[in-house]
């Protein structure tokens, strides 16, 4: 091979693998930004790590640990993607999309969604009661009752607790997770010890 | 090996001791030191993981949730370790989520490094250390922690070891030092005083010198003790063998002059009373010759025979006492040499005993031209007595050989007399030159036994040799040496 050729096959190289990597780059990129539905949906599977249910609710719990979407759908199948094969608790996590509100006093977790604030308000009423943790997407979802309500801020998913709220439902929430909320509104509560 | 390639015993002492106490330092030094750091490290890399741990705990949520701020917030808490120098979260796809630096200005390159199936790692990079470990929340990896750790502190703590490890080698040194001159003064010294106490003697044979006594009591000083011991019981035994050797010739000095005085009084004795006995002698001889003059016809042949027996034994007892007479010189005459031709002495004297018997039928062979320095007198008594000798014992075979000759020796010249006379006993040759010892009878062969005497103690006198060689019935052969040597 002459060296001319030699070269015009070198920089032909170059060229190729400068392209490859372009194109690796983008796919990195489009697969480190997930859609704003995914991350709520790994947030809602979350939650359920860093919170405690009241005991006397360790008698009559279900044997499955389920996350409940009351309303209109909006996670798709992330949510069932994240869960599959999921344990929390010690119980495998199920995902329910429920038609009737009450069906849904059993869940663990519930994302409250609403076409309107009077279907949230009801959905809200019909879980009350339950130690059901409730997260919405709303932005009155908190002043409506709501425990935490996913916030957008500057493109990234972020979350806002209504303490007052939880404690209604005997529900305890991590430090851990109030460390990295957004903003905790409503005051703790000192649960008398046993 | 030229490390003990040294003279002297403190020296290789010194140099032996330096060696141990080095090579003793140095090992210890790089155990020690090889032992610290292994430790360091790993106490390093234990509370990195206690760190790196505690930091992802805390981390859990913010990367679950997203809060960078949060991660940040728990990264600056690695502020109260001065050893980090940065840290970095990454998620669990390897995307950098959160990062801390001690020195802002600083930019730390810390590279996400853990395989995917590894839950922490670490790894040296120069100065520093990058440890990783994994986040791990209900069993799943949530991301990764990495920290860069200053290890700088090691080369510190070598510096540190070895500047130790060199002052105490110095210290040992000085000991060491101090060790050589206390061996000097304890060991080196009372050897080299030994050493050189040894010399002088073998050099001057002085047995008197004694190694000077150490101070201390130990092996050397038993050493130096025996030594001396052995030269007090030498120089005794060389007094005592002087003392005796002394006596002893003092002793002999005073036998030999005893001797030398009995000697000669008794020559004189036996030399007056032979002079003195010739007179008398004379006498009787004279008077047998006048009995025989005068009365030879009227005395019967009995008395007449008696007469003529005393003329003979007092001929007889004149030529012993002559003989005596010689012999006595021989002993005490004292040496005049000058040259003399041994051959003309031997014609002039075989001529006198031809003369004598004038009927022998003879026949002798001189060898001419024999010389040799000595006293005239006593050599011709010597020749007189041997050739008197042979011929003599040749008196009785039909003709009569007498040779005189010489030969040349590596020794000297070698002078001879053969007869072919009666000869002798071989067994019996030494008896020849003793005086009064004859090996034949009166009867047989008349003399004195003093004449080979006489010959043997004047070729004693020059310095020579006499012995004969024969055996019986078949001749006798007489040699001698009269060696010269001037400075007699």
């Amino acid at each position: 091979m002459k060296p001319r050729n030699l070269r015009i096959a070198t920089n032909a190289i170059r060229v190729a693998l400068t392209v490859l990597c372009l194109i690796c780059t983008v796919n990195l990129v489009a697969q480190a930004r997930p859609s704003q539905y995914e991350v709520k949906a790994a947030y809602l599977f979350n939650f359920g790590k860093f919170a405690q249910w009241p005991t006397r609710m360790q008698q009559s719990r279900p044997p499955t640990f389920d996350i409940c979407i009351l309303g209109p759908d909006l996670m798709g199948q992330a949510l069932d993607r994240l869960t599959a094969k999921e344990q929390i608790d010690g119980r495998p996590v199920r995902v329910l999309r429920v038609k009737k509100d009450e069906d849904a006093r059993s869940c663990a977790v519930a994302f409250v969604n609403g076409s309107d604030g009077n279907e949230i308000n009801s959905e809200l009423t019909a879980l009350s009661g339950a130690n059901v943790l409730t997260v919405g997407d709303q932005s009155e979802f908190l002043k409506r009752g709501g425990m935490i309500q996913f916030i957008l801020q500057s493109n990234h998913v972020r979350f806002a607790v209504n303490l007052d709220a939880v404690n209604r439902e005997h529900i305890v929430l991590s430090s851990e997770l109030l460390k990295v909320a957004y903003s905790v509104s409503g005051t703790p509560v000192q649960e008398p010890r046993p | 090996m030229n490390l003990l390639n040294t003279r002297s015993i403190s020296g290789k002492l010194t140099r032996i001791h330096l060696l141990v106490s080095g090579t003793a330092l140095v090992l210890a030094f790089v155990a020690y030191l090889g032992l610290d750091l292994y430790s360091f490290r790993e106490n390093l890399i234990r509370s990195l993981t206690t760190e790196a741990g505690i930091v992802g705990t805390n981390s859990v949520t913010a990367l679950l949730f997203d809060d960078q701020e949060s991660a940040k917030k728990t990264l600056e808490a690695l502020r109260n370790s001065p050893q980090i120098l940065g840290a970095v979260i990454t998620r669990p796809d390897g995307m950098e989520f959160a990062r801390y630096t001690r020195d802002r200005s600083s930019q730390v390159e810390i590279r996400p490094k853990l395989f995917t199936n590894q839950n922490s790692g670490h790894w040296n990079q120069g100065t520093q250390m990058l440890l990783g470990s994994r986040i791990i929340f209900q069993g799943k990896p949530v991301g990764t922690v990495y920290l860069l750790a200053e290890t700088r502190d090691l080369l510190h703590r070598a510096a540190q070891y070895g500047l130790v490890s060199s002052c105490i080698l110095m210290i040992s040194l000085g000991f060491a030092l101090l060790a050589t001159s206390s061996v000097r003064r304890f060991v080196t010294d009372p050897l080299t005083g030994l050493a050189e106490t040894a010399q002088i003697i073998s050099r001057d044979n002085n047995y008197s010198v004694r190694a000077k006594q150490p101070i201390n009591n130990d092996e050397l000083s038993f050493l130096v003790q025996s030594f001396n011991g052995m030269l007090d019981q030498i120089e005794d035994r060389d007094r005592a063998l002087n003392d005796s050797r002394n006596a002893l010739e003092k002793r002999v000095a005073e036998r030999t002059a005893e001797l030398t005085e009995a000697n000669k009084e008794l020559e004189a004795f036996s030399y007056s009373v032979a002079h003195d006995l010739r007179g008398p002698l004379q006498m009787i001889s004279n008077i047998s010759f006048l009995l025989r003059q005068r009365n030879s016809t009227d005395l019967d042949p009995d008395t007449s025979e008696l007469i003529e027996q005393l003329g003979h034994s007092s001929k007889r007892m004149s030529s012993l006492i002559d003989d005596l007479l010689n012999l006595a010189r021989a002993t005490s005459a004292t040496l005049r040499r000058e040259p003399i031709d041994l051959s003309e002495m031997v014609t002039s004297i075989l001529h006198g005993l031809e003369r004598d018997e004038p009927n022998r039928r003879t026949r002798i062979i001189v060898k001419p031209g024999a010389t040799v320095i000595a006293d005239d007198g006593l050599i011709c008594v010597v020749l007189e007595n041997i050739l008197r000798n042979a011929w003599k014992y040749t008196s009785k075979v039909d003709m009569t050989e007498i040779e005189f000759g010489y030969t040349e020796k590596a020794t000297g010249t070698v002078y001879f007399v053969r007869d072919n006379g009666a000869g002798f006993d071989p067994q019996y040759a030494d008896r020849l030159f003793r005086p009064f010892q004859r090996l034949h009878a009166q009867s047989e062969f008349p003399g004195t036994g003093i004449g080979l005497a006489t010959a043997q103690r004047i070729i004693d006198r020059h310095g020579g040799k006499i012995w004969a060689e024969g055996s019986i019935g078949k001749g006798a052969v007489f040699h001698f040496t009269v060696p010269y040597i001037a400075q007699t």
